[in-house]
């Protein structure tokens, strides 16, 4: 016998629906079903004040069209989480979106997993209990038959007083029916309180759904023992993350070398057809330059995504997540942390998107302020420039150098998040508790479009942001011009850029920069790897900075006074530097979206400049004094 | 929830001391902080079912809500602090 007696009368609504958000708990095919509904139609808007994203989509129901908004998964309106907050938020008309019609929407769409029905139905009865025009969209109906679980549309829809669809987003079935639903959404009574909703949720259940089975999933049992098995399951782990990176640094070269090529083809284009001057120089060398270095990582970033997607879909990261957890713990971060630290390895910025899935703020803000010091593969031409110079007769000592880089930009980020997780982002860590998804083969349509959606965002940066500092960077080493234009040497002397090297280089000079290192360091600020193209221009005349004999001319290259300009102790203390420095323009702007706010990108790139000169003045003070 | 045992009642253990395969029902919670708020609205409500899948760390719970439930991985400290009482 349910304990409660059930409200028999539902309230109809005459409102026409013209925004409407779906709400369900983590894992329930919520954005599978609204991608479904959305199609290629959906963009991603932020929810104001928060990290958190949102996506919107304009859609045609039969009473015309509907701005449909998902909600993050949450398990609860009142948890103590980022996600419940903005559900309430959202619903209670307290929390803007981006792009969405201001005030609560004006119906709900409940979306309940069929094999885990009570569990979804306290979420359910906090949103009801909201009294806004409400349907459930019921998912996973297949996977609950294989249990033996029935739900009875008509008891369900009388037990819940709104209406009730059954709808799959991977397969379709049903799908076309939750928009007309939306328009006969009810203003139902729930439970009487929040005190009562088990027993409410109970009761529905009772009412509506039968099981003939009970759930004893061996299977997953065996592959759950060995994923967080402490040695098979770290193993597991190794493994698959070798195959992951393994995929990103060697199939993302035949796309990035296309890019690549393509990009210096179209430079050779403008160089060719227009006439010298201004514009040529600053499409050639501002904006397609620009440009062009930036979208080389895209297909890095596009892959990153979508193995990243699949992986998720399988269900595995979940586990994983408890693997590495063991490991991190003592650094203040969470298993979660692991695959974005790695990712910094390739590219900082797909790294700090992906640090989203940490679900507690001060882990993930610590994650975000350590991955630019984990050595992305844009430091590579710079690591292989000052090691080749420190030890030329040696292959060997190189390969310790670089290993070293490496090492050394992994300890000072882990360091970073400890020093962060001790004074500015205190608080005890949130234990571990994570429903484990039930493994299911990926869909690749579904990763396929979340790396299409990451790809846009930041080739849309690239459009904006980054192409505006590549011009400003261009303006600024390209004028004013020297008497002589032929004489690059010359004109990265008097250019701005030149000359605010000769006054900023006091600044660098404890570190063994010259006026010519200290314009390195100035111009690679928006982009690390332009330093060594930047030395090459200015030193050896030329900016064919990947040509053998370019990087001779750099090692005997001398300063205004005679001394040469990569000195051992110079050359240390560059490569110090330039493990440990931000310099890179497009992560600070992904850190200020993600970590919520330009305060934090600030303070990265005051940290990690700040760290990076001490260590690089230390560095030099010891290696001189070596000699 | 009733912290109270009969002579004929099974004893109140921790869930850590639980072993794979063993079923149990939700007796009570220890914490101090939000998790159990959390736990509860994730499927461990007072009372329910549970199948331990694993025991160690992390602790893999299967949560019977009246069928299909949901699968539960808590930290060893999590798990500590949950109570029940084994069938």
């Amino acid at each position: 016998m349910p304990p409660v007696t059930l409200p028999t009368n539902p309230v109809s609504v005459t409102v026409a629906i013209r925004t409407a958000a779906l709400v369900g708990n983590p894992n329930v095919g919520k954005s599978t079903l609204f991608n479904t509904l959305a199609g290629l139609r959906q963009k991603t808007a932020n929810f104001p004040g928060t990290t958190q994203e949102a996506h919107l989509a304009q859609v045609q129901s039969p009473a015309g069209p509907i701005v449909l908004a998902d909600l993050p998964g949450a398990y609860g309106l009142s948890l103590n989480t980022n996600e419940s907050r903005i559900c309430k938020g959202v619903l209670t008309g307290d929390q803007s979106i981006k792009g969405f019609p201001g005030g609560k929407p004006d119906a709900v769409a409940i979306v309940v997993d069929a094999t885990n029905v009570p569990r979804n139905l306290r979420l359910a009865g906090e949103v009801i209990a909201l009294g806004l025009p409400t349907i459930v969209v019921v998912t996973m109906t297949d996977a609950a038959a294989r249990k033996g679980i029935k739900i009875d549309a008509e008891k369900f829809e009388a037990a819940l007083g709104c209406p009730v669809v059954f709808a799959s987003g991977k397969t379709g079935k049903g799908v076309a029916d939750v928009l007309p639903a939306l328009a006969r959404a009810k203003v139902a009574a729930g439970p009487l309180s929040a005190a009562h909703i088990d027993e409410w949720a109970d009761a529905v259940y009772a009412k509506a759904c039968t099981a003939e089975t009970r759930d004893h999933d061996a299977v997953t049992d065996r592959l759950d023992l060995a994923f967080t098995h402490p040695i098979l399951g770290v193993a597991t782990f190794a493994a698959i993350m070798t195959g992951l990176f393994w995929a990103i640094f060697s199939l993302a070269t035949i796309p990035m070398d296309a890019i690549e090529a393509g990009f210096g083809w179209l430079a050779g284009l403008v160089s060719n057809t227009l006439p010298a001057g201004a514009i040529r120089d600053l499409l050639a060398d501002g904006v397609i330059a620009g440009v062009g270095g930036t979208l080389v990582f895209l297909p890095q970033i596009v892959l990153l995504f979508f193995l990243i997607a699949l992986l998720e879909q399988t269900g595995y990261l979940a586990r994983a997540a408890f693997v590495i957890d063991r490991l991190l713990k003592p650094f203040g971060l969470p298993g979660h942390a692991f695959v974005p630290l790695l990712s910094g390895h390739a590219c900082a910025i797909p790294a700090i998107m992906s640090a989203r899935a940490i679900p507690d703020f001060r882990q993930r803000v610590a994650t975000i302020l350590a991955i630019p010091f984990m050595s992305c593969s844009a430091r590579i031409p710079v690591y292989v420039l000052l090691t080749q110079i420190l030890f030329p007769e040696s292959t060997m000592l190189q390969a310790v150098a670089f290993t070293g880089c490496y090492v050394l930009g992994a300890a000072a980020g882990l360091f970073t998040a400890i020093i962060a997780r001790r004074t500015i982002l205190k608080g005890k860590s949130p234990a571990m508790a994570l429903e484990l998804p039930r493994y299911q083969w990926p869909s690749l349509l579904g990763a396929t479009k979340t790396a299409a959606a990451r790809g846009w965002l930041f080739v849309r940066k690239a459009g904006t942001v980054i192409l505006a500092i590549s011009v400003i960077l261009w303006w600024l080493s390209a004028y004013p011009k020297p008497a002589d234009p032929d004489d690059a040497q010359r004109a990265a002397e008097v250019s701005f850029l030149g000359r605010i090297g000769g006054a900023v280089q006091p600044v660098f000079a404890p570190m063994g920069a010259d006026r010519q290192l200290t314009v390195g360091i100035l111009a690679s600020f928006a982009a690390r790897e332009v330093f060594v193209s930047t030395m090459a221009v200015q030193i050896a005349g030329t900016d064919d900075a990947e040509g053998e004999g370019v990087r001779e001319r750099l090692t005997e290259a001398t300063r205004d006074d005679g001394t040469k300009v990569f000195t051992p102790a110079t050359s240390w203390a560059m490569l110090v530097f330039f493990v440990l420095a931000i310099q890179c323009l497009p992560t600070l702007v992904v850190t200020a979206k993600e970590a919520g706010g330009w305060k934090w990108a600030a303070l990265q790139a005051g940290w990690m400049t700040g760290v990076a000169y001490v260590a690089a003045t230390i560095v030099y003070g010891v290696a001189s004094a070596i000699g | 929830m009733t912290t109270q045992t009969t002579a004929q009642a099974p004893a109140r253990v921790r869930l850590t001391q639980l072993t794979r395969g063993q079923t149990a029902r939700l007796d009570s919670a220890d914490f101090k902080d939000d998790s159990a708020a959390h736990l509860t609205a994730m499927g461990l409500r007072p009372s329910c079912q549970l199948r331990v899948c694993k025991a160690g760390q992390p602790c893999i719970v299967h949560v019977d809500g009246h069928a299909g439930g949901c699968r539960i991985a808590l930290s060893r400290d999590l798990a500590a602090s949950l109570y029940v009482l084994p069938h």
